[in-house]
């Protein structure tokens, strides 16, 4: 990979996403951020992302919708979906690389990130 | 004839002309009996006076014999003092003569007789006179030639009287004949006439009675039929009242037991011998199941009350001290005429039922929970993603400032999280006493849990309180209650829906103090189908995603404070949809803990609106 990892954020949730967003860019990623599912595919559009980190429950677009809506500009887009319930019905879980519990810490989320470029990375 | 029914009024014809019969012909018997009679009696009459008519001329004859045997011996003897008898008797003769012209017809003596009679006799007196004017004659001289010609005479006279006593004689013999014959004949007459009446009364009264007796007999039959209907009836209402699974007590109107099915046996602990005649207050004792205290005379409630019947809910203290929570219905038995006799009380065992609603209610508590863990593992996640991810940063920075504002932040989600399991917690943990509650802290409570849930669906939630209101109660239960109202309201608007919730006081509208918590959503309302059943335990139109209970038992908690619930559907204003009226009296936990001691009557809610649906089923006992 040539350069910079860009990784883009959406989640309702504003204190939790721009604490994600500085442990990500202290971590060396370009990070971009959205507080809905709608402005997160806007962004998608213009940016070349690398990577989204979605939150699961947001009001009008949950994760899973804007997960379907991803792969549907680019089916091949790494996505970790952020859950805070213990369970996500299978079709949701299908639609993502990874899905990982919120609240496992930092490191934990570094290494998701991690995993779900190497598995985009590989075949290319 | 005689086989047709005799009904009662054809009864009494039947016996009144068996009667009537047999004395109208005897009374014919008698009359025609008396009538003989008198005719008999005439002919005797007849025959009597005729024999005196005999008699008269027979001593009519002797006289003049007498004056003739006077006359004969003065002839002989020349004496004067033989003529004695011959001068004493003529007045006694011209006495008899003269009768004898007014002799009675009977006699059968015609005036010819008497006429030729009277002539002979007085031909006789004259021939008498002329001897006695002439000188005495010696009585050698009376020759035989006078002698004979006087005696000619005397032989005339004679002869007239046997004449008059033929006659006499012959028409009393007629008479005696006729007599004779009417008397043989009448016997003859009565004795037929007896016998044919006699005949014709045994045919008749045997006839009637014959009819009477078929009618009795079939009576009779008529009778047995209906007492061994009667008697399998009365079996088969013994055996149904012994084979149902409710207890059955029958009381007189003064209140005595009258009959126990084998249920009620069982549960009083009273056996039925034991029990007849008792008072249903010492066999059937109610205590509230609560406080305990007697519920006081079951059939006093009745009284007054329309024969529809009262229920009553509580503890049976059984004979034996054992308990039994029961529901008893109370009714007035009616007789044939619609006057009070007596009453019925129907009961049923319902402890495990009660023990049932307890776990129910628990299972609601937990259902509650369950419909919010969603919502709270996430609202306790999301700060404690951020903590942890703030912990990565303080442990990497190295800027003081940074460090503290990382701190400040960590400090405010853990505050956050700390909130929510508080809010969480209070639904569970419960004070054992009922408490000053602070609705609008309770509600945004209540509303901090509910918020994520809110959230995802994107429903607007309004609140509006006119004034700090505080009411008396169990927080926890209250919780229970606004969380399944509002939660429900927020299913019901849907996504982008909307939820107004209106806390105001009661007084305003109503005088009454106490407090109207409005609960309105953007959702449909609530179908026709459905509103009758609001309030039924495991009614739901959820399927499997709700329990059922929320209404019911949020019912049961409100009831307990004292309050109502009303359902209706919302006909004015931006909101179309369901509305939900909580009335929370202001001290209603005292206030029923003080009624529960006078056995007063519930407060009645302060609504009377048309288009609300109440509860249509009993609310748990939520205690």
């Amino acid at each position: 990979m040539s350069r910079v990892p860009t990784i883009l954020c959406i989640d309702d949730e504003v204190l939790g996403l721009e604490i994600r967003k500085v442990v990500l860019e202290r971590e060396g990623y370009v990070v971009h951020t959205a507080t809905d599912g709608p402005a997160g595919i806007r962004i998608f559009r213009q940016q070349p992302i690398d990577a989204v980190v979605l939150d699961f429950a947001m009001p009008g677009m949950n994760g899973g919708a804007v997960a379907t809506a991803l792969r549907e500009i680019r089916p091949n887009i790494p996505i970790l979906l952020l859950s805070a319930y213990l369970t996500l019905p299978q079709e949701v879980q299908q639609m993502v690389t990874l899905v990982a519990n919120k609240g496992d810490g930092a490191l934990a989320l570094l290494r998701n990130v991690k995993k779900i470029l190497e598995i985009s990375g590989e075949p290319s | 004839m005689t086989d047709s029914p005799v009904g009662l009024h054809e009864f009494n014809r039947v016996v009144r002309t068996t009667l009537l019969v047999p004395v109208t012909v005897l009374a014919l018997l008698a009359g025609l009996l008396v009538w003989q009679v008198e005719q008999a009696l005439d002919l005797r009459q007849h025959s009597i006076v005729n024999a005196r008519v005999s008699d008269q001329l027979q001593t009519l004859e002797q006289r003049v014999t007498d004056q003739e045997t006077s006359l004969r011996a003065y002839q002989l003897t020349g004496l004067p003092s033989q003529l004695v008898p011959y001068n004493s008797g003529a007045p006694a003769i011209e006495a008899t003569l003269a009768q004898l012209h007014h002799l009675p017809a009977v006699s059968g003596i015609s005036d010819t007789h008497v006429n030729k009679l009277e002539q002979d006799i007085r031909a006789w007196q004259t021939w008498a006179s002329g001897v006695l004017e002439q000188p005495a004659p010696a009585p050698e001289a009376v020759t035989a030639a006078l002698t004979q010609q006087g005696k000619g005479i005397m032989d005339g006279v004679h002869q007239d009287f046997q004449d008059a006593l033929g006659v006499a004689a012959r028409e009393r013999e007629g008479y005696d004949t006729r007599l004779n014959q009417r008397v043989s004949r009448f016997l003859q007459f009565v004795l037929a006439l007896a016998l044919a009446a006699g005949i014709t009364i045994g045919i008749f009264a045997s006839s009637r009675l014959q009819r009477v007796s078929s009618t009795y007999e079939l009576a009779l039959e008529e009778l047995q039929e209906r007492n061994a209907k009667v008697t399998a009836s009365q079996q088969l209402l013994s055996t149904t009242l012994e084979s149902i699974g409710d207890a059955v007590i029958s009381v007189t109107k003064e209140g005595k037991i009258r009959f126990m099915n084998a249920v009620a046996q069982k549960l009083t602990g009273w056996p039925l011998s034991a029990a007849t005649g008792q008072p249903i207050g010492d066999v059937l004792r109610l205590v509230h199941p609560q406080t305990h205290h007697p519920i006081g005379d079951v059939l006093e409630e009745l009284n007054g009350s329309s024969a529809m019947g009262v229920h009553q809910e509580g503890t049976l203290i059984a004979r034996d001290g054992s308990d039994y929570a029961v529901d008893a219905n109370l009714s007035t038995v009616v007789d044939a005429d619609g006057h009070p006799d007596g009453s019925v009380v129907v009961f049923r065992d319902v402890t495990e039922l009660r023990k049932a609603e307890v776990t129910l209610i628990a299972n609601e508590k937990l259902a509650v929970t369950g419909r919010l863990a969603a919502s709270i593992a996430h609202e306790i996640h999301n700060p404690l993603d951020s903590v942890a991810n703030l912990h990565f940063l303080i442990s990497q920075e190295a800027d003081p400032q940074r460090r503290s504002d990382y701190l400040k932040l960590a400090q405010q989600e853990l505050g956050r999280t700390l909130q929510i399991s508080r809010a969480m917690l209070s639904l569970y943990r419960e004070s054992p006493m009922p408490v000053q509650v602070n609705l609008e802290e309770l509600i945004g409570s209540v509303l901090l849990l509910l918020d994520r849930k809110m959230r995802d669906q994107n429903i607007q939630v309004e609140q509006s309180f006119t004034h700090p209101v505080h009411v008396f109660g169990f927080p926890g239960e209250l919780r229970q209650v606004f969380t399944n109202l509002i939660a429900n309201a927020g299913e019901a608007a849907g996504p982008n829906g909307h939820v107004r919730i209106l806390v105001r006081p009661a007084s305003q509208l109503d005088g009454r103090a106490g407090t109207i918590v409005e609960i309105a959503d953007s959702g449909r309302g609530i179908a026709p189908h459905v509103e009758k059943k609001l309030f039924q335990p495991f009614m739901t139109t959820k399927g499997e995603r709700g329990t059922g209970l929320g209404l019911w038992v949020s019912l049961g908690i409100v009831q307990k404070h004292g309050g109502t619930v009303r359902i209706s559907n919302s006909t004015e204003g931006d909101l179309r949809g369901a509305v939900v009226r909580v009335y929370l009296p202001e001290r209603s936990a005292q206030a029923k803990a003080e009624e529960e001691d006078h056995d007063a009557p519930l407060i009645a809610p302060p609504f009377e609106s048309a288009e609300e649906w109440a509860f249509t089923s009993r609310p748990p006992a939520v205690t």
